[in-house]
């Protein structure tokens, strides 16, 4: 085996997963090849370490400092929903007010518009009158000459 | 007391069953926390987030899977969102000192990310560090996996149920994160 395959393999060498015969071979290597071997003393520092890099200890105020933070999110979780409640409460009066407005509103419109039309009823009656006093209808003669007589 | 009797104590009585389950699991989950941050500190922060969100989605836990298995779950996502959220936090802040020639143009040094090195590798001369640098560097699939199995000691069938994987692809993905930092680690200390 050469040291390019022994670096192929140096992990699981490590890891013990190798056959038998793999270990055995890349163990004589390592015996007689420095520079190999330097390298696995090295991973294998790294991977021992890995190994025993754990947290044994936990920190003794671990839970009371979680409970402390649940009942804080569970205070804020009670706040923000009363201020749902409230601001819901807001909602539904501001759209009554509105649809109160807009009801006045749209009354005031339909009065504005009853006037309007109103009018427009009066000057398509004087139009219309305009138009008839300049009609060659004898009846409009007549009415015109009745306005004449009226006016003397 | 073993998951089903904790999960029955639960839904009689929250708190103290909820003690129990932090009391049972609590060095797993900071070790798995750890195991992705390499930092006690943080590690415990995160544990603590694992936790507030068990608190409150523990009545949606309907016993389909395994309790601890669910905790490692959140305990893998949490830790990842954290890497992730640091990233884009030194992201931001290279940008910011970047744009912002008040700073006394400072530029993040390699130094810089040696003093957020962890005390453990303070502690231990006999290694050098890069390990963290080579789990970190690896694709996430294969540094969740690897790091399930380094940290917790899982066995295949529970990493391949917590990352909702087949047993095959967790064993490939192990074994190429193995490959990969081996890679990783011969070329490092080749070029010391
Ligand atoms: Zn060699």
């Amino acid at each position: 085996m050469n040291c390019k395959e022994v670096e192929n393999k140096l992990i699981f060498y490590i890891e013990d997963e190798l056959s038998l015969e793999f270990r055995e071979t890349i163990s004589a290597h390592l015996k007689t090849c420095s520079s190999c071997n330097a390298l696995y003393e090295k991973i294998k520092a790294d991977i021992d370490f890995l190994h025993t890099d754990k947290i044994e200890q936990i920190n003794p105020g671990f839970y009371q400092k979680l409970e402390q933070k649940i009942k804080k999110s569970e205070k804020e979780q009670i706040k923000n929903t009363v201020k749902q409640v409230y601001f819901q409460a807001l909602a539904y009066a501001a759209a009554i007010i509105l649809a109160v407005f807009i009801g006045v509103a749209l009354g005031k419109e339909y009065q504005v518009n009853e006037e309007y039309v109103v009018d427009e009823n009066e000057n398509l009656s004087e139009f219309q009158l305009f138009a008839e006093s300049y009609s060659t209808d004898m009846s409009s003669e007549d009415i015109y000459e009745v306005i004449i007589t009226d006016n003397e | 007391m073993n998951d089903k009797k904790l999960i029955d104590l639960i839904e009689k009585n929250k708190p103290a069953g909820f003690k129990n389950l932090v009391d049972k699991y609590q060095r797993l989950v900071i070790n798995i926390c750890y195991g992705f941050v390499h930092n006690r500190q943080d590690a415990e922060d995160i544990a603590q987030d694992v936790f507030i969100e068990v608190y409150r989605s523990i009545e949606r836990f309907r016993r389909k899977s395994k309790l601890s298995t669910w905790l490692y779950r959140i305990a893998v996502n949490k830790s990842l969102n954290y890497i992730r959220d640091n990233k884009k936090n030194t992201w931001f802040q290279s940008l910011d000192i970047l744009f912002n020639e008040n700073t006394n143009a400072k530029v993040l040094e390699p130094e810089d990310s040696k003093n957020n090195m962890p005390d453990k590798i303070t502690e231990n001369k006999e290694t050098s560090g890069y390990i963290y640098e080579a789990i970190n560097a690896l694709p996430e699939n294969q540094q969740i996996a690897f790091t399930l199995k380094k940290y917790e000691d899982l066995s295949y069938k529970e990493i391949a149920d917590v990352m909702k994987l087949s047993l095959s692809s967790v064993e490939s993905l192990i074994f190429r994160a193995k490959k990969n930092l081996q890679k990783k680690l011969i070329e490092h200390y080749k070029n010391l």
